[in-house]
């Protein structure tokens, strides 16, 4: 479980998040959505610590983020697994290599239990086999995949998701969500996902929080979400023509 | 303002290279990181460097017979001459500069990329220490490489000059040998090592400053690329000098 707890955040004189309180539940797909600009990454970026939060904590299972030392959070650190927006492959390196890279540095197992600990996670992302290739040689979609399979290699306890189906095809980018279900449901992760993609919405949101001008605005999931009473929420979801079909509209 | 953005970028210059002595998290790791640096470095540069230093002692030797106008001086001082300046200025300066060129910009473009692409971001959340991991492999394989290049810019540029001094009938290669031997002095040995391994030393930790804290996009990897090539080289000069100064007087 990670509990975000008044987490505030400036860029210079310009507030960005304001005063975020919000539980991300463990086993669960939770759901930071929202339009482009209006936090989400920042958000996420201050659970990871790649940004230091001007105000606010975030916890891990009770385990404090922020207000420890170096070391300790390096230790929290490693057991996050984390997809991004890019994928953030190492282009020098092979798929391979990519994947088992958390289990050299962060492991002491031995070469085979490596190498079939990358076959099998190669595998669950439906690319059995491609060890050999560069990233530079795959698809948007097969990317996406091999940065799965790079974040959750070494069984993290929390996954990060950025906008996991950005750039893609509807059907990968469903593929994707499913994959990134059934993952939390098999390794009982608590993952957290960027998105503005209203399928990913509609199929995976168990927990959905919707971010708005850097307020949490809203907090609920995939059944009441086109209920909720909230106009800056629907304005948001009937950007879809699918939802305001849906809808009636 | 100009004093302050020298100052500033001084401290977090000395601060990276602190946090280039974090423990490795896996040796073996470092160890390959190192490994392929050294390779790319080494072998991807012999050529040029090579090609260069038989020039640049060719053109010594030739220029240095135009000025001796007068015919009291002996031509076994071209020997001297180009001996000398190839040890003590012309293979390690002109060498760095030209290294600075080839493996500076790659060394920033190559962080710069990962940085701007997310993989240095990737690296902190997995918990790993990025400094250590990323930058000290590059400025230890710099120092190992490089020296050896100037070593061999050298040889090659005092033999390439005798030999086309030979071949030219400027001066009969004995004559070069004996004027080279005559004045050969231990110091410019010393001299010549030292301001190898400081300029790889500036190459190396220079060209991954700038590399590792670039922002923006593609368009920032080539400004890093330019300014760590510009940045390295009137280091290098500016060093130059300096060691000229305590050495030679």
């Amino acid at each position: 479980m990670i509990e975000v707890k008044n987490l505030s955040h400036w860029f210079g004189d310009k507030q960005v998040l304001f005063d975020i309180n919000v539980t991300f539940e463990s086993g669960k797909t939770n759901l930071v959505i929202g339009s482009s600009g209006h936090g989400k990454t920042v958000l996420m970026k201050s659970m990871v610590g790649l940004i230091k939060p001007t105000k606010g904590e975030v916890y891990y299972d009770g385990r404090p983020f922020h207000s420890i030392t170096e070391h300790e959070r390096k230790l929290i650190r490693r057991e996050i697994g984390m997809l991004f927006q890019g994928t953030a492959l190492f282009d020098y390196m092979t798929v391979g290599e990519n994947v088992r890279f958390p289990l050299d540095m962060l492991t002491d197992m031995s070469e085979k239990e490596k190498e079939e600990r990358v076959a099998y996670v190669l595998e669950r992302v439906h690319l059995p086999g491609i060890q050999h290739m560069y990233p530079s040689e795959l698809s948007g979609g097969m990317r996406k995949r091999v940065g799965l399979a790079r974040a959750i290699v070494h069984n993290p306890k929390y996954l990060f998701c950025d906008e996991p189906n950005s750039g893609l095809d509807p059907h990968t980018a469903a593929a994707i969500d499913e994959l990134i279900y059934e993952l939390t449901k098999e390794f009982g992760t608590t993952t957290v996902i960027n998105t503005h993609d209203l399928n990913s919405i509609m199929a995976i949101g168990e927990k959905i929080v919707f971010i708005y001008k850097g307020h949490k605005w809203w907090e609920g999931n995939s059944s009441t979400i086109l209920q909720a009473d909230n106009k800056e929420l629907q304005e948001f979801l009937e950007s879809s023509i699918i939802i305001r079909q849906l809808k009636g509209r | 303002m100009l004093l302050e953005g020298v100052f500033f970028h001084i401290g977090r210059f000395f601060i990276m290279l602190k946090r280039c002595f974090a423990p490795p998290e896996k040796m073996s790791v470092y160890w390959r990181e190192f490994v392929r640096n050294i390779e790319w470095m080494g072998i991807g540069s012999l050529l040029l460097v090579v090609v260069i230093a038989v020039f640049v002692g060719a053109v010594t030797t030739v220029q240095s017979a135009y000025q001796l106008v007068s015919s009291l001086i002996p031509v076994s001082v071209i020997g001297s001459i180009v001996s000398d300046s190839t040890l003590l200025e012309l293979a390690p300066t002109i060498t760095s500069v030209v290294l600075a060129g080839r493996i500076g910009s790659r060394l920033a473009s190559e962080l710069a990329t990962m940085r701007v692409t997310e993989q240095i971001d990737a690296l902190e959340v997995m918990g790993i220490h990025v400094e250590a991991f990323l930058i000290a492999p590059r400025i230890v394989a710099a120092v190992v490489v490089i020296p050896v290049l100037i070593v061999l810019a050298a040889i090659i540029g005092i033999t390439g000059g005798m030999l086309i001094g030979h071949f030219t009938d400027i001066v009969p290669m004995h004559d070069f040998i004996q004027g080279a031997q005559e004045t050969f002095r231990p110091m410019n040995v010393i001299i010549c090592l030292t301001k190898a391994y400081v300029f790889s030393f500036i190459i190396g930790s220079v060209s991954s400053y700038v590399g590792f804290y670039t922002e923006g996009g593609a368009l920032d990897v080539g400004r890093a690329s330019t300014t760590a090539v510009v940045a390295s080289s009137l280091i290098i000069l500016v060093f130059d000098y300096v060691i000229a100064e305590v050495l030679l007087t």
